[in-house]
């Protein structure tokens, strides 16, 4: 089994050194650069000295394989560069924002599932009567619905017409998380109820439940010790890829409820090219990516004792 | 069995109201003595990442967030006036003599004098290239409360640089602090900054101009306008600058209070001189005729903007009706081009002239919304007349329009006249040395006006000279001004004082307080 982490952890590496330098390349091609858009935002203009001269102070006027190499030297000297835009240090800007994004990735998932699973259970249990057939419409809303559009109804509801909570939800303390979490937890709520309810109509048509109902076993115990337990696999698969792209941050609900974490920062740093903020930002997701699926394959493993990871024996 | 069933519902309700409960509701977060003003642009891709006037677009939030003030400022009309300074004269065309108003102090507490002053210009020329640039200073001296300036070369433009918020006058002996924060003479002093997110700042209560009307005021950054929208909506702001056009319908009722005004960025077309296509006078000239900038303005903006004449807006005595633009006239401009040879001969509603069709390359890009609409707008218009616009808007715009086979027209945004002056705008995009003459556009009268202009202290001559020289650029169909940007300000009702101006410098001043009847 430590092998098997092991493994998976060194995959990081040449996963990490390709994505950077792919990444590093996309952003060459999408054109413009640091200086050139801030010279845009202000709406000035500069004198051709001042901007090679800026460009100068970025590196920005080396070769690409050069700019690359200095940032590659520079990380493995533990060192994620300066951003171009605020000038501070990327990586304490990153995890300064990091605790804001782990906050709402924590309570959107635990929204999502207690919405979810105990919905998806009671569509599956009443499969074809009118409450399944309510929730699954209520899933088809919520999965058609763009987050921006369902945080501005939450806002405009819950902030400007019954004022329960505030707008700018930075300032609110814990009341402030709820909107944004809530926002996030309605679409991935709506995509799990019918995962949960299809997981669960599976276990339920299998032979142990027809078996456990006639020797008597209630069916509510069957349901939560055996029904849902079965059912929870594929789901922690499913979470484990919502969890990486929550930690990777939700720009639009970010910047909608001035929740200030890493997506913000992402796409902040896209518009305004600033490579080594968009860097860290890849590396970030990618390692997220790899751990967490890792995490979820572990999970399973619990879950499901007949499940084999990597070259394990039986 | 049932209460059971309801009791983890309940739960979730409760905890729900906890939770609303723990956030501060919107009325506890102002007072009547707080002041909290919502803002898109107060951040470090503005280059406003602190408010230390000496690095980079800092000096902007400096002033507007009414921290620091300057030696001389502009009036309503763009006119100078002193402000911390009380007088000034103009020894010879290179050295200037400011006295400095008595009695002002910064909020420190030390005196303006002229060692002060003479302290922070040093500073700024010292690390501030653009103002370096700006400014040319050779020395500085100072005895008592005047400020002797000795400059490189004669520079007509002096005062005016001088009301660029980089020139507000900072105390470093106070310091600068870590997080961007200065010591200023202005009505409020920042105690605390976190950049991109929120300003903090309490009354000075020594201001030498007045009380100001708030104890405090809060500067907050929301970079999303339906955010902004909604926070003044739901009361958690008291005034919002930088609303989204399609939100400013919203606050047009009495309890809410707009100032609006025309600022010198303006949205403009660049011909490319180039290219052969517009190289033909007749094109150029009906291209003029063909952009309709008043429906442009009404619809695609939402009447938010308007129609410009030339490169400078009316509030400037040189800008608006001073000069006189072609006008919409889609009739003349067809007569023109047929005219001129250009005719469809296949009937698809183009026209073509020698095999060529009439196509025009029309690049712009994004990051200002109102581009990507103009091309829209004037793709429209310009294909009445028989003339198609083939629109790449694109973020690699600045490497492309190097390129002048690349494009036939450009489509972009500036701030003409940051410093109430014309001879920007020349300098930069009109002459054979500008950096920014991106058409490749010569003219021989105004290279000789702009070599006059830049030897002219007199603002009345440089007015009109700026006059003559817009005029040429429309003569010559150089360029087609659309729209001047307006600029808004929404602020409660119960809230005076928040008043937009020409020049964009100035927002939170000694005027900002509560409306009468909610006294501090």
């Amino acid at each position: 089994m430590r092998g098997y982490v092991c493994g998976r952890l060194a995959r990081l590496i040449p996963i990490l050194l390709v994505i950077t330098f792919v990444c590093f390349g996309l952003m060459r091609l999408a054109g413009s650069d640091a200086v050139e858009q801030r010279m845009e935002n202000t709406g000035t203009v500069l004198a051709p000295e001042v901007v090679e001269r800026a460009k100068e102070e970025l590196g920005l006027d080396k070769p690409f394989l050069t700019q690359y190499g200095v940032w590659l030297w520079g990380l493995l000297h533990g060192d994620m560069g300066t951003s171009y835009v605020s000038g501070r240090e990327v990586l304490p800007t990153f995890l300064e924002k990091l605790p804001a994004t782990l906050g709402l990735t924590a309570v959107s998932l635990f929204l999502t599932v207690l919405i979810s699973i105990p919905l998806g259970v009671v569509a599956a249990v009443r499969q074809n009567r009118w409450t399944d057939y309510l929730l699954r419409g209520m899933s088809f809303v919520g999965n058609s619905l763009p987050n921006f559009l369902v945080a501005l109804l939450l806002l405009y509801f819950f902030a400007v017409r019954w004022k329960v909570f505030p707008v700018m939800s930075r300032d609110a303390g814990l009341g402030g998380v709820v909107l944004p979490s809530l926002t996030l937890a309605i679409a991935m709520s709506a995509k799990y109820l019918r995962q949960v309810r299809a997981a669960v109509l599976e276990e339920l048509s299998q032979d142990y439940v027809v078996g456990a109902a006639a020797r008597g076993v209630p069916f509510g115990v069957t349901l939560v010790r055996s029904v849902l337990r079965g059912a929870l696999v594929p789901l922690v698969t499913l979470l484990a890829l919502s969890v990486g792209s929550l930690l990777g941050g939700t720009a639009i609900v970010e910047s909608i409820f001035l929740w200030d974490g890493v997506g913000k920062l992402a796409v902040d740093a896209i518009q305004m090219r600033d490579y080594p903020v968009i860097l860290a930002y890849v590396m970030w997701m990618s390692i997220l990516y790899v751990v967490v699926n890792l995490v979820a394959d572990l999970c399973c493993r619990a879950f499901n004792p007949r499940i084999r990871l990597g070259g394990e024996r039986p | 069995m049932k209460q059971k069933r309801y009791s983890w519902l309940a739960g979730v309700v409760l905890s729900l109201c906890l939770l609303a409960g723990c956030g501060s509701s919107p009325q506890a977060t102002q007072t009547a003595t707080t002041f909290v003003l919502g803002d898109t642009t107060f951040n470090a891709e503005n280059e406003e990442p602190d408010v230390n006037p000496h690095n980079a677009y800092s000096g902007w939030a400096c002033i507007r967030y009414g921290i620091g003030e300057t030696l001389f400022r502009y009036t309503d009309q763009m006119e100078l006036e002193p402000w911390l300074a009380s007088d000034y004269e103009q020894v010879d065309e290179n050295t200037w003599v400011i006295t400095l108003r008595d009695g002002v102090r910064f909020s420190s507490g030390r005196a303006v004098d002229g060692q002060a002053v003479k302290k922070c210009l040093e500073h700024l020329v010292q690390v501030h290239d653009r103002a370096r640039a700006d400014l040319m200073v050779r020395s500085i001296t100072a005895q008592e409360q005047t400020v002797t300036v000795v400059t490189q070369a004669p520079n007509p433009t002096f005062l005016q640089r001088l009301c660029d918020p980089y020139a507000c006058i900072i105390d470093l002996e106070a310091g600068i602090t870590e997080e961007g924060m200065v010591v200023g003479t202005g009505p409020y002093v920042a105690t605390s900054l976190v950049s991109g997110e929120e300003l903090q700042l309490v009354r000075n209560e020594s201001y030498w101009d007045g009380e100001p009307g708030y104890e405090a005021v809060k500067v907050v950054t929301i970079s999303d306008g339906d955010t902004l929208t909604m926070a003044l909506q739901a009361g958690d702001i008291d005034g919002a600058y930088g609303l989204p056009y399609a939100s400013y319908p919203l606050f047009d009722n009495p309890d809410y209070t707009r100032s609006s005004c025309a600022t010198s960025r303006v949205f403009f077309v660049t011909m490319n001189f180039e290219s052969p296509v517009v190289q033909d006078p007749a094109v150029r000239k009906a291209m003029a005729m063909g952009i309709d900038k008043q429906r442009f303005v009404d619809t695609l903006l939402d009447g938010n903007g308007y129609p410009a004449s030339g490169p400078f807006p009316q509030s400037l005595s040189f800008g608006g009706d001073a000069v006189k633009a072609k006008a919409y006239d889609p009739q003349a401009a067809r007569d023109l081009l047929e005219q001129a040879g250009w005719v469809d001969t296949d009937g698809d509603g183009i026209r073509e002239k020698d095999g060529e069709r009439l196509t025009i390359r029309w690049l712009t890009y994004p990051s200002r919304q109102e581009l990507p609409l103009l091309a829209e707008a004037a793709q429209a218009t310009l294909k009445e007349i028989g003339m198609e616009v083939v629109i790449q808007s694109t973020a690699d715009h600045n490497r492309i329009r190097k390129d002048t086979t690349a494009w036939d027209v450009y489509a972009s945004a500036m701030v003409t006249a940051p410093t109430g002056d014309g001879e920007y705008f020349f300098s930069t995009h009109c002459l054979s040395t500008s950096v920014a003459n991106n058409g490749e556009y010569y003219n021989e009268t105004l290279e000789q006006l702009a070599a006059q202009m830049a030897q002219t202290f007199d603002p009345e001559v440089r007015g009109q000279l700026a006059v003559e020289m817009s005029q040429l650029l429309l003569d010559d169909d150089a360029f087609i001004f659309c729209s001047h940007l307006q600029m808004s300000m929404v602020t409660r009702s119960d809230v005076t004082g928040l008043v937009a101006h020409p020049c964009d410098f100035y927002e939170i001043t000694v005027d900002l307080a509560p409306a009468q009847g909610d006294g501090v």
